[in-house]
């Protein structure tokens, strides 16, 4: 167990040499969430004027790609939300996703159809570069539920993928 | 291609990323800087089907205030936090807000409707959420009937970002047609948005263990408003079915709505007109010359099932001045001409049959399976812009589509120096035609042409 160190806060000019590191990735992930350029430029401008607004909430500058990661979620989610109600989409249901024949759809929409906790999983590992411990940091769940996805969510994709071979 | 090839193909499109994003940051401080003046209206519309609606995209900031010293101040946090609003102001002055006092506490969050100010056509609730383990709470509201029914014909916006512990909170609910109902359950979805960071490492844990949720829901919690029916019987109509010509069109002013919280000027149109009435720049005069302006945040104007013509247009009230006499002055009138329902976009040439007085076509990039589409107009004075076309498009076969979203720019890329440059009176909207394969599409314009009156129209309201 980590002890909490001494509070350190991220200056603006800090956040803006994180954030230029920070942001091709958080793009890719929203890109690849929402599944649109014009959508994932929204969401990418809203999450770095909410980090920027919300910079002193920031308690552990050395979180600061999770923190980011979170509010990227929250706000990829709420843009999925209005695009649902908008287009009047529907998720694949619990009990139809293990059988839907998704090796017959292209890698991104496949990816598309995955039930939500897999595909967060999937993209934040295998192509926005985060590490197992990032990805269970920034999901709030243990490490090993995030192997148990990856490994569910690669079998459906039919991808196989080993570790040394995710970016 | 098999699933390997596709992946590495996959990331190396990823690879590439829109020049939009090198500006992200100089977007977001901008954006910070200009929320110190204004609050951006992200509000949601929700419930209405069938009604056209235009409503103002920046309002004047209604900063939030927290409760400071026990509840009983309260009502002084109220009347700051509705200042953007003269009619909210006028009702808070005139004692016209009815206490609720609900409280729920779930899963250490509080969340607390104090007050409502409600008339027969619009209810805006005043509410706080508060607790000791969340520090940024966000909460999305809907409303249905008593016993859980679906409500109809309404419109609610909730404009709240980043609002802290123990603030006001304001939730905004319209009716067009129907009349306010005696009562109604408010459901409050509340999210943690972000500011809850773990700092402890999470251990490895046995891979059968049981899944936590990685949901940002933290709960949901319900209320039954009852209002007060003295309230919602509030709202005064005048008929007056009178026929004047504006810019070589016939309109009929046929009833003014005048409630606490907004008046309505209803219009009718006549079907010789070569053009259907958008929205009009106006204000109403009583007998001491005192000014009622157009409603600067929320619903400005709606339209109805029949035609593209906005039939009914907002004004601040007047309802607690008690004016003897009402004027209304117009001077200035947006269209939209009847040829021009829909116009024929060449995508691939960049032309148009027609656009919107004063609108460029930028740029038309195929993404992908996408169209990419930007278009650039004059900003309105006092706002950074508006809206350039409605959200139905159609392909030559007559099918419909709709974009849901979209960005405006203030920042223009210069092809030959490969920089931003800044304009400052011009604003660029961009949206995507998703997963259109054709080159030729139809937008919908959301006006063809803007007229100032030369001699502005005046016409007695009472």
């Amino acid at each position: 167990m980590h002890k909490r160190k001494g509070a350190r806060k991220m200056d603006n000019n800090e956040f803006a040499i994180r954030i230029e590191k920070l942001k091709k990735r958080l793009y890719r992930t929203a890109y690849l969430y929402v599944g649109n350029e014009a959508s994932a430029l929204e969401v990418v401008d809203e999450v770095v004027y909410k980090g920027l607004k919300g910079l002193k909430k920031l308690r552990e500058p050395e979180y600061f790609d999770t923190w980011m990661t979170r509010i990227l979620i929250n706000e990829c989610k709420k843009e999925l939300k209005r695009l649902k109600r908008t287009q009047h989409k529907k998720d694949i249901t619990d009990s139809e996703y293990e059988s839907f024949d998704y090796d017959s759809l292209p890698l991104k929409e496949a990816i598309s159809k995955l039930p939500e906790a897999l595909r967060l999983v999937i993209i934040l590992r295998y192509f926005s570069e985060y590490t197992l411990a990032q990805v269970a940091e920034s999901l709030n769940i243990p490490q090993g539920t995030v192997v148990t996805r990856q490994r569910r969510a690669l079998k459906l994709l039919k991808l196989d993928l080993v570790e040394e071979e995710s970016v | 291609m098999n699933r390997k090839e596709e992946y590495r193909n996959l990331l190396e499109e990823l690879e590439s990323t829109p020049t939009e994003l090198d500006y992200t940051l100089t977007r977001a401080q901008a954006k910070l800087k200009n929320s110190r003046k204004h609050q951006l209206w992200r509000g949601c519309l929700r419930g209405l089907t069938g009604f056209c609606l235009i409503f103002v995209l920046l309002v004047n900031c209604s900063t939030t205030f927290a409760y400071t010293c026990g509840r009983i101040p309260i009502i002084k946090a109220l009347a700051q936090f509705v200042a953007f609003s003269p009619s909210l102001s006028a009702a808070v002055d005139n004692q016209y807000v009815q206490p609720m006092a609900l409280e729920v506490t779930q899963e250490d969050i509080t969340a607390r409707v104090e007050y409502v100010i409600v008339d027969q056509k619009q209810l805006n609730i005043f509410y706080s959420l508060d607790s000791k383990l969340y520090t940024a709470l966000q909460a999305t509201p809907s409303i249905r009937k008593e016993g859980g029914e679906p409500l109809e014909g309404y419109g609610l916006s909730s404009g709240e970002s980043n609002v802290c512990n123990d603030a006001l909170r304001h939730i905004t609910v319209d009716f067009i047609e129907e009349d306010m109902p005696s009562s109604m359950e408010l459901h409050l979805e509340i999210d943690d948005v972000g500011s809850f960071i773990k700092t402890e490492v999470i251990q490895e844990e046995p891979v059968q263990e049981k899944e936590k949720s990685d949901s940002t829901k933290v709960t949901e919690i319900s209320f039954l408003l009852e209002f007060d029916p003295y309230y919602t019987a509030q709202g005064e109509t005048i008929t007056l079915n009178q026929a004047f010509e504006i810019d070589g069109q016939i309109l009929e002013l046929t009833t003014v709505d005048i409630y606490p919280t907004h008046i309505r000027i209803n219009l009718d149109d006549q079907a010789e007109n070569t053009a259907w009435l958008q929205s009009l720049t106006f204000y109403l005069t009583n007998e001491k010359g005192k000014r009622y302006e157009a409603i600067s945040n929320g619903i400005t104007a709606t339209g109805d099932q029949d035609s593209p013509m906005m039939v009914s247009h907002r004004l601040e009230s007047s309802f607690f001045s008690d004016a003897q006499s009402l004027i209304l002055h117009i001077t200035d009138v947006t269209w939209l001409n009847k040829n021009m329902e829909k116009v024929k976009v060449d995508l691939k040439n960049k032309t148009a049959e027609a656009m919107p007085e004063g609108v460029v076509f930028e740029r038309a990039d195929r993404k992908g399976e996408d169209w990419l589409l930007t278009f650039s107009a004059k900003k309105l004075k006092g706002n950074a812009g508006y809206q350039l076309w409605n959200q139905t498009y159609y392909d030559e076969h007559n099918h419909v589509y709709h974009y849901n979203s979209w960005s405006t720019h203030t920042r223009f890329y210069d092809e030959e120096t490969d920089e931003r440059i800044e304009k400052p009176d011009t604003f660029e909207v961009a949206f995507a035609l998703e997963n259109y394969p054709y080159d030729t599409v139809y937008l919908s314009p959301a006006y063809s042409c803007r007229v100032h009156l030369e001699e502005p129209i005046t016409l007695k309201i009472k």
